[in-house]
């Protein structure tokens, strides 16, 4: 240690804050960095057919910033993309979507992780039982990432779902008893 | 004589780590201007846009980046990036991505009705057609990114309004077949 001398500490530090600065700043602006942490992750295929004589497939992805979410895709574009359920005041909502060329529309939304059972009424309207005009038509209840509920299929024939962004859908669950969006509120 | 020699040595490191400091602070203050690009846009109204590829070891990303002069610092400005498309589990395929930039022009202050379409692909797809919102296919021959798995494209689309979108796109091999994206 005799041989460091206090000019030669002196050079060594400059060296270092001159270097480290340089490694610091170099490094936290390398592009090898690039791509490191994708939005979008694991994505797996889980179900897909044709609607309306249109292909489509379902892709369950992981979002950095929403977790676990459900792609409708079309051609190597996301038609309609959604990670929870949704629902305005008694009913759960799902999304009705024509598809690039199809002649029919297909339904597609996630619903809570109980349901078992789940109906539209035939033309898009309202499910509860006071205001509904049409009968109710079974959707097929599909399950994803172990708990997660979702349907996909091609809406009932008829002209009432034309200009439809979103329809009703009444959910049961497997005893079944109705679930609404109220259920999830805290008490 | 020795002396000599090592006062001789020790003012050539000094030069040597001078010099190094001084070009590694230049590198990164202006080093953006000459990094190489894979495409290179020049503009009527809008900005310069140039693609490159970024990215270390496996993963790749087709960056796209602006030419601004508003900033002393900052010569070429990310606008956006497309990374390596995972493949799908259970699938057959890639998650496609694809990015679409919305040309900007400094000169004018607005965004003009014009874009810029560009992302990553597989190797296998030697061309890519994208049809946007309006309809329109636009098939463009993909560009080599300089690592074996990956190719770039790159498309500059006038006149196409202010919100695209693509609604589809496919990828070609080199015998003209589809290869599978979801």
């Amino acid at each position: 240690m005799i041989w460091l001398s206090t000019s030669r500490i002196r050079t060594l530090v400059a060296v270092v804050v001159v270097f480290g600065g340089l490694a610091v700043v170099g490094g936290l602006n390398w592009e090898g960095w690039d791509g490191r942490r994708p939005s979008v992750t694991g994505p797996r295929l889980l179900t897909e057919g044709t609607t309306g004589g249109v292909k489509w497939s379902v892709v369950q992805v992981r979002e950095d910033t929403w977790g676990e979410c459900l792609y409708l895709r079309q051609d190597g574009a996301t038609v309609e993309r959604t990670c929870t359920e949704s629902g305005v005041l008694q009913n759960y909502e799902i999304s009705v979507r024509t598809l690039r060329g199809a002649t029919a529309p297909i339904l597609f939304g996630v619903l809570p992780a109980a349901a078992a059972r789940a109906e539209v009424a035939a033309d898009g309207g309202d499910v509860q039982a006071r205001f509904r005009k049409a009968d109710l038509v079974p959707l097929e209840v599909r399950g994803f990432d172990g708990s997660g509920r979702f349907v996909v299929q091609a809406a009932p024939p008829g002209p009432g779902w034309a200009g439809k962004n979103t329809v009703p859908v009444a959910v049961h669950d497997a005893a079944g008893r109705p679930l609404t969006p109220r259920d999830r509120r805290p008490r | 004589m020795i002396a000599a020699s090592r006062k001789a040595l020790r003012r050539s490191l000094i030069v040597l780590l001078v010099l190094l400091a001084v070009s590694g602070w230049t590198y990164l203050a202006i080093g953006d201007r000459w990094k190489s690009n894979v495409a290179f846009f020049t503009l009527d109204e809008g900005d310069n846009y140039r693609l490159r590829v970024t990215g270390s070891f496996d993963v790749r990303c087709a960056k796209l980046e602006r030419e601004t002069f508003s900033d002393p610092y900052v010569n070429w400005r990310e606008a956006g990036k497309d990374c390596v498309w995972p493949r799908v589990a259970d699938g057959d395929g890639w998650l496609a991505g694809g990015r679409v930039e919305q040309v900007n022009s400094e000169r004018l202050g607005r965004r003009l009705p014009e874009v810029i379409l560009y992302g990553i692909v597989p190797a296998a797809a030697t061309s890519i057609e994208i049809i946007l919102d309006d309809g329109t296919p636009r098939e463009a021959a993909t560009i080599a990114s300089g690592h074996d798995d990956y190719r770039v494209y790159a498309v500059y689309v006038p006149d196409v309004g202010d919100r695209v979108e693509v609604v589809s796109l496919r990828l070609h091999d080199e015998q003209g077949g589809d290869l599978v994206v979801y």
